[in-house]
């Protein structure tokens, strides 16, 4: 049984961690500049998925998602900002998701990619509250539970109810989620093939 | 002799201020939470300015314009009778303690990711057995710069091929597997670079970053606060 990763994966290791790095700084800072914009998270952790999907395919091992996720987040340690911390959290986090899902599923139909795509877009909803517990302490939670009581009497719901409205945004995470694990899933196919074909 | 270089702070003491800094957040009074602070928030000042630097910018105004306004704010709702806001003592208190304890977690982690060479933090990963963390790092850190050409100019191949404007999407795939195929071209040339220098040669190197006097003091100073203080 192999132990250790090879040099050569290791270096698509790298590889896939500068593209996800690169990916996080650029878009990631931009869309993080405009604190009202929704779905943030959601939108750079799909692609993110992607990455990962794709990682696990080329390589073939089991501990790429985490290794990439973990170079993305000591790259995205070096980029400026306050508040990056929850963004790094994030990083590794979305890896570790998505890294468990494909760890223990087998990569050759999409349904895999696909759970590991949902779950590591489900994950920033739960991400927001996670931190910001450790983040803020947990008074934080007090203030959620008041806007939920605050929505529900606005809205003529009870609480229970109101939670219902979470249920869109749910749905709206699981396709973005969906959608981009199974686009890991074919770019990584297809790099496979490309990369086989120039080494045999 | 010793330096002055081996009397500051390495990563031992930046990780442990960091983790010292979350751990007292969580487990003390307030008032010491806000004293520990203030202490943090002045040494910050007087000898992290550049990592303080790195904290002015808007968002994080923006971020503690609006925890203080959702805390301090109490809002009176009933049906069908219009909304009353009122400022709440309590709730403002309550805010500022959250406000203080996230300012305090985003100055110690600053102050990490300013002080902390990568090169350490990689020597450190590696010597803990996370072995190919490092150089995988080391590979991305030096292909950083080249992802950002390749997709300047794969995203100009693919505009002159008519893949622009409204049919840009369609172009987002072929777009990334185009740079992904071309920094993989580069692996094999990586590779030989990095076996010729004995990397994969089965020979282990621990090397752990160095100890130095002032992660002592840190540690002194943080082991001491958490345990005695309330």
């Amino acid at each position: 049984m192999r132990r250790g990763m090879t040099a050569r994966e290791l270096v698509i290791v790298g590889i896939f961690g500068a593209a996800g790095a690169a990916l996080e700084i650029s878009v990631g800072t931009f869309l993080h500049t405009f604190p009202v914009l929704p779905f943030k998270g959601m939108f750079l952790a799909s692609l993110l998925a992607a990455l990962f999907v794709a990682v696990r395919i080329v390589t073939g091992r089991r501990g790429a998602p985490f290794l990439v996720a973990a170079v993305i987040a000591a790259l995205k340690l070096l980029s400026p900002g306050a508040g990056f911390m929850t963004v790094v959290l994030a990083i590794l986090m979305e890896g570790v998701t998505a890294g468990l899902v494909l760890a223990v599923g087998t990569m050759r139909g999409p349904l895999v990619p696909i759970l590991a795509g949902m779950s590591t877009a489900l994950y920033t909803v739960a991400h927001k509250f996670l931190v910001n517990g450790l983040l803020l302490g947990s008074e934080i939670y007090g203030i959620y539970l008041g806007f939920l009581e605050d929505a529900s009497v606005l809205l003529g719901l009870s609480p229970s109810d109101a939670l219902w409205l979470l249920v869109p945004v749910l749905v709206l995470h699981l396709i973005a989620g969906g959608a981009a694990g199974l686009l890991g899933w074919r770019l990584g196919r297809r790099l496979l093939r490309i990369t086989h074909r120039e080494n045999p | 002799m010793r330096t002055p270089e081996s009397s500051a702070p390495g990563i031992y003491g930046y990780l442990i201020l960091l983790g010292g800094v979350i751990a007292a957040f969580i487990t003390l009074s307030p008032i010491s939470q806000a004293c520990c602070f203030l202490v943090l928030l002045f040494y910050a000042l007087l000898f992290q300015r550049d990592a303080m630097a790195r904290m002015a910018r808007w968002p994080l105004a923006v971020f503690a314009a609006v925890l203080m306004l959702v805390a301090s704010s109490d809002l009176a709702l009933e049906a069908g009778a219009p909304i009353r806001i009122s400022f709440s003592g309590p709730g403002a208190m309550m805010g500022l303690g959250m406000l203080m304890r996230a300012c305090g977690i985003f100055i110690a982690a600053q102050i990490f990711s300013v002080r902390v060479p990568v090169l350490d933090l990689t020597r450190l990963t590696d010597a803990v057995g996370l072995r190919g963390f490092g150089f995988a790092l080391g590979v991305a850190f030096h292909m950083l710069p080249e992802v950002h050409g390749t997709a300047r100019e794969t995203g100009d191949a693919l505009r002159l091929r008519g893949l622009a404007g409204r049919r840009r999407w369609r172009a987002a795939v072929p777009w990334l597997l185009a740079i992904l195929v071309q920094l993989l071209q580069r692996s094999d040339e990586i590779v030989a670079s990095a076996r010729t220098r004995g990397f994969g040669s089965g020979r282990r190197f621990r090397y752990f970053p160095a100890w130095r006097t002032g992660d002592a003091v840190i540690l002194a100073v943080v082991s001491g606060t958490l345990l005695l203080a309330p």
